[in-house]
């Protein structure tokens, strides 16, 4: 296995349009590194370049040290699996996994015994005279998987492997494939739109957004620390609420101005949180995650913030109720501004009727609001 | 349901017995001796059964020189066909690049230009060529009308098959080249074997091209010959009903040949799932 090291990477298309802006990015070797970002944020572009599916138009891909930007895609040593899978339809699970070493011209005895050695690993030594046609959407899966692990390559490519499968065996596989990687010790890039599975499996995630790249950090850290607005709201489920925000420092201490209503903050807030001081007598965007609210019981004065809401709807979930409410933005002349609180099912809401919420004040996440970079 | 089925099943036997008839006339016709073609009220089974018009053709007419003739041309023209088509066709399906669509419609044109037209100036090109009477006065303009069906045909069959199936290919450690053989190629070949038997057909059947273009009887293919078995004084039916049977079997054989080889090929092209 070898480390992946991406350069200055960018992708202009002729009409002008950048899929990627100076793109630096380092997989280590044997990280599991997950590329996240919406649709069109340009993860496939990149994985793509790094597969020599597409040419970059500046910048440099190296791989184990060696830059490979000018070889072609069968010559860079590197698996990629497919989101659609792209089996060989023609050819048997056998053929299909053979494949790869058939074309580097493995002799036939050692190729057979690397097939049946990934075959026995992935559960797919009964199938292996079947055609694609003929298996499951999990058992493709693990074809594509096997036809990339029998090479043994430097480095994994993975473009939204898992999309195609049912939720639960998708979140089954997502274990599988974590368990087959450590195993293996294997450098995987790893693309994916879905924000859970990029928390779940990466051991760092890259935030892309707009051919950006926005923040490359662990998990915990993408979650407690997001470096800007959009990789706060990307990162998260429900989403983070946002709203416009006004920060007020008079004589009782400081306070947020927030949805019509003040929020009090504890005295020495501005020292625990000093990015916020040139903010002061001004707006700015606060970040409310759904799971930080708890409902606040009878005394607002000892509660951290409280808040009053009046609840609109309440999803059940089971283990937590989604609580929509909504809040009045008149810093930034918006009448209502969408809100989601995760609350204990236990917590009586009731549409219709009011609820009085609170949120730790050192849980409360801002931002800029030109740049959206987080403070 | 059951009624509907049933009244299907007639349709299909009242149409198979329509179609094949003329085939199954001449058939019979051909084992008659001369006396009973001509008869008023024509017999159905041949009396008394007779090889004599199959003798006639094969030795006193070298018939099997045209059936020769038109195998070496249609069999050459299809191969050269489809390996030029479908070059071109998955070049055209595959690679994105300025005026693909006037490419295409150029080619369209060719195939619309209407043969009588050009006649004429070939039959003084080939014969300054002293192409006259040689395979290649054949194989040459049913090259030039063959192929733009070939490349159109090919190029639906090639945009029909999964870009990322090639991607994977090269992957996978495989050459342009490589990809194409074991991956494009295979998935294609129902595609590949339609256009070549529509191709064969075409250079099996060709009538104008080969009348104008061959002058002897051991040059020509097999449609003209037929017709030059007509003198001034006589149609001998008896002949031209057994080279038709001899010239109906292998065409309809190739065609049930490679039928069976399209629909296998057409299920083990199934991507989706």
């Amino acid at each position: 296995m070898a480390e992946i090291v991406i350069t200055g990477l960018s992708k202009i298309y002729p009409n002008g349009a950048a899929a990627l802006k100076d793109i630096n990015l380092t997989v280590a070797d044997g990280e599991f590194l997950v590329l996240v970002g919406p649709s069109g944020c340009g993860k496939s572009t990149a994985l793509r370049c790094v597969a020599g599916l597409e040419q970059p138009t500046s910048g440099t891909i190296a791989l184990g040290g060696e830059v490979i930007n000018d070889l072609p895609p069968q010559a860079r040593d590197l698996a990629m699996v497919f989101q659609t899978y792209a089996l060989y339809p023609h050819m048997t699970v056998f053929e299909n996994l053979a494949f790869g070493l058939k074309m580097r011209g493995s002799p036939k005895a050692e190729l057979r015994a690397a097939v049946a050695v990934v075959a026995e690993k992935l559960g797919l030594s009964r199938y292996l005279d079947k055609k694609p046609r003929e298996l499951s959407g999990g058992e493709r899966q693990r074809v594509a998987l096997g036809r990339a692990i029998v090479r043994a390559p430097q480095a994994f490519l993975m473009d939204e492997p898992l999309s195609n499968l049912d939720a639960a065996l998708r979140v089954q596989m997502r274990t599988e494939l974590l368990k087959l990687q450590r195993d293996l010790q294997a450098t995987v890039l790893y693309v994916t739109h879905d924000q859970t599975e990029a928390l779940t499996m990466g051991d760092r995630v890259a935030v892309l957004y707009k051919g950006r790249l926005q923040q490359v950090a662990p998990p915990r850290q993408l979650y407690d620390r997001p470096a800007n607005r959009m990789v706060a709201g990307f990162i998260g489920s429900p989403a983070m609420n946002f709203i416009t925000v006004r920060l007020n420092h008079r004589d009782h201490g400081p306070s947020l101005e927030l949805g019509g209503q003040t929020l009090m903050l504890p005295e020495d807030y501005l020292e625990s949180r000093p990015g916020l001081k040139p903010y002061r007598q001004k707006n700015l965007i606060a970040g409310l995650r759904p799971e930080h609210f708890n409902p606040a019981f009878g005394d607002r004065t000892k509660a951290p913030a409280g808040l009053q809401v009046r609840v609109e709807v309440v999803e059940t979930l089971g283990p937590v109720n989604y609580v929509h409410f909504s809040l009045p933005d008149p810093l930034a002349g918006i009448d209502r501004v969408p809100f989601v609180a995760a609350l204990d099912p236990a917590v009586p809401a009731t549409p219709e009727r009011g609820l009085n919420l609170a949120i730790e004040p050192h849980r409360i996440h801002f931002f800029d609001p030109q740049t959206g970079a987080a403070l | 349901m059951r009624r509907s089925g049933v009244l299907v099943y007639i349709a299909t036997i009242a149409f198979i017995l329509l179609s094949f008839f003329p085939f199954f006339w001449t058939l019979l016709s051909s084992f008659k001796p001369a006396s009973q073609l001509f008869q008023i009220n024509p017999a159905f089974w041949p009396q008394p059964f007779t090889w004599e018009n199959y003798r006639a053709i094969f030795l006193e007419r070298r018939f099997y020189l045209n059936i020769i003739n038109s195998i070496v041309v249609a069999g050459v023209t299809t191969c050269i066909c489809v390996a030029l088509g479908s070059l071109a066709a998955y070049g055209l399906a595959r690679l994105a690049f300025r005026g693909k669509t006037l490419i295409l419609g150029f080619i369209l044109v060719v195939s619309l230009f209407p043969p009588i037209a050009i006649v004429s100036p070939l039959f003084l090109m080939f014969e300054k060529a002293r192409l006259i009477n040689t395979y290649l006065a054949l194989i040459l303009p049913y090259l030039t009308f063959a192929l733009p069906l070939t490349v159109w045909l090919l190029t639906a069959f090639f945009r029909q098959i999964p870009f990322e199936l090639e991607e994977a290919a090269h992957m996978d450690g495989a050459g342009t080249l490589r990809t194409f053989w074991e991956v494009t190629l295979p998935l294609a070949a129902p595609g590949i074997f339609t256009t070549a038997i529509l191709t064969f057909i075409y250079c099996w059947n060709e009538f104008l091209f080969a009348l104008a273009f061959t002058t002897n009887d051991a040059s020509r293919t097999i449609p003209v010959a037929i017709v030059m078995f007509s003198g001034y004084h006589t149609v001998p039916w008896g002949q031209i009903l057994a080279a038709v049977t001899v010239v109906t079997v292998p065409v309809a054989g190739l065609v049930l040949l490679l039928q069976r080889r399209i629909i296998s090929g057409l299920t083990a092209g199934a991507v989706k799932g």
